[in-house]
């Protein structure tokens, strides 16, 4: 088993009235569904029936439109949702980089979050003292540590989920485009971070709309549509496909 | 059962988690204020004056050593109501730790209650001081108090981990919470002792748990007598009957608490 992760058949449905508003006790007392707690006949399917794997120190990049089911596809490989039907495999470590599932509490300081994340994914005390400091020295944060982080900016927010997510040693990094920006000298940080983690042989699986990323930088490549598995396999193969759909559709 | 094994496991394996969440819940409540602990003293002790105030002067109650009677049960029941209604809400409040696929969900019924605990913990020498004050004699039976506080703590996270998993799915479980504890206060025998009400009532209002660890606090801190280890066990019993239907409500409904925050 040399697989970073597997996917048999994962499908993966919400409720539609997580997405209409939230259902009241009134609403399950009238309709009867009291006992029935997270269950309802309007389903939306996000993911529909994917199967794959990657091999371990595999860089995957995941493409597709908006609404495709990227971020869920990540979330459930994350840990954060789990699947409707089919199972997921993942061996190692897991750090996850989303805009949900960052695991920080908005009441405590910067400080307490990474105690908190650290000993939550098993580290000891010691371990978290010292990596702390690099956590903070990455994150260009020293002055505001100590602070609520609902103070935060939504830059200094994602500095701190960036930092903590990579000096964790994780065994896979997932990363959701949308919340990898900042200011361009920490952009450029972040990417030479990330290619340091190519190269030690970790497993990414990023979800981006940066084509030219996907063919120059990932070895493998995942189009999702509409829930579905467009193309998987060499990375320019299947951005052509994307591409190809997506002026098909222009037109 | 299983499930509650597993519970138990979880908790072993993330002590120091634990321990870290609830140091750090118990700071956060006093972030920023210059009284600190002493603003959740305070509640019981204007409660005590007013009842005191209230039943002695003005009703003429003859209950010697008033606001002892009332001050050692004021401030359990306080730590109950405040861990449930806080645990309530210990899912629903938490998205950043609910949402991390890492962080261990099952642990929040016990930090939430155990931060709450932390306060009771805190005014217990406030009491003792008060009991030398007022000269109410303390003795041997003192030491059943860490066993009561454990009972009361188990009690708890039964009912937490159920309203916590419901509150998920509707938010007006914490509505119906917050009333359902504000009579259940003034039927508990808290400002009154259940030998001075009608028989015919005292049968129903010992159906209550909190009935009978109420009970116990006030055997070791004001009638300096031993607990009563029967009704004792039997809410140990409804205890553990409780943790497990909640643990199963909770763990068959964790996997979509992300979903619905």
């Amino acid at each position: 088993m040399n697989d970073a992760v597997v996917l048999e058949h994962v499908s993966k449905r919400f409720k539609r009235s997580v997405v209409s508003g939230r259902t009241t006790l009134k609403d399950a007392i009238l309709k009867g569904q009291i006992f029935r707690m997270g269950q309802s006949n309007g389903y939306f399917e996000a993911i529909k029936d994917i199967s794959f794997s990657i091999p371990k120190a595999t860089v995957l990049g995941i493409i597709g439109p908006n609404g495709a089911g990227k971020s869920t596809l990540l979330r459930l490989l994350a840990g954060i949702y789990h699947p409707t039907s089919g199972q997921i495999k993942t061996t190692g470590r897991i750090s996850a980089l989303l805009s949900l599932g960052l695991g920080f509490h908005p009441e405590f300081s910067g400080r307490e979050n990474i105690v908190i994340s650290g000993l939550a994914l098993g580290l000891s005390h010691q371990r978290i003292a010292h990596i702390s400091e690099d956590v903070i020295r990455f994150a260009e944060l020293e002055e505001f540590i100590d602070a609520p982080m609902r103070t935060y900016s939504s830059g200094m927010y994602m500095r701190l989920a960036f930092s903590v997510a990579v000096n964790v040693n994780p065994d896979i990094l997932l990363v959701d485009e949308v919340l990898a920006v900042g200011d361009a000298s920490f952009a450029k940080k972040s990417r030479a971070r990330m290619e340091e983690f190519k190269n030690s042989g970790k497993t990414i699986i990023l979800a981006t709309h940066d084509l030219a990323t996907v063919e120059n930088w990932c070895q493998q490549a995942l189009f999702l549509h509409g829930g579905q598995m467009y193309g998987f396999g060499d990375p320019r193969t299947v951005v052509a496909k994307y591409r190809e759909m997506a002026t098909g559709q222009g037109n | 059962m299983a499930a509650f094994i597993r519970l138990v496991k979880t908790i072993g394996k993330h002590r120091w988690l634990i321990i870290e969440v609830v140091k750090r819940e118990v700071k956060l409540r006093y972030r920023g204020t210059w009284l600190g602990f002493f603003w959740s003293l305070l509640n019981p002790l204007i409660m005590t004056v007013v009842y005191t105030l209230v039943f002695v002067y003005f009703l003429r109650s003859n209950v010697p050593n008033f606001p002892i009677f009332l001050f050692c049960v004021l401030l359990p029941w306080n730590w109950f109501n405040e861990a449930v209604m806080s645990g309530t809400d210990c899912i629903v409040g938490r998205p950043g730790f609910v949402r991390d696929a890492i962080f261990p969900t099952e642990i929040l019924p016990v930090t939430t209650i155990a931060a709450s605990m932390m306060n009771y913990v805190f005014s217990l020498p406030i009491l003792m001081i008060a009991l030398l004050v007022f000269k109410v004699p303390f003795g041997w039976s003192l030491l059943t108090l860490p066993l009561i506080m454990a009972l009361q703590f188990l009690f708890t996270l039964g009912i937490v981990f159920i309203l916590g998993t419901f509150n998920v799915f509707f938010r007006d479980v914490r509505y119906i919470v917050q009333n359902i504890l504000m009579a259940v206060f003034f039927l508990t025998p808290i400002m009154y002792d259940i030998n001075s009400i009608p028989t015919r009532f005292q049968f129903l209002l010992k159906l209550n748990p909190m009935e009978h660890i109420i009970n116990d606090y006030r055997s070791i801190f004001y009638y300096n007598t031993g607990i009563d280890w029967r009704d004792t066990g039997v809410v140990l019993l409804i205890s553990l009957v409780l943790i497990i239907l909640g643990v199963w409500a909770f763990e068959t409904h964790k996997e979509s608490f992300a979903e619905h925050l």
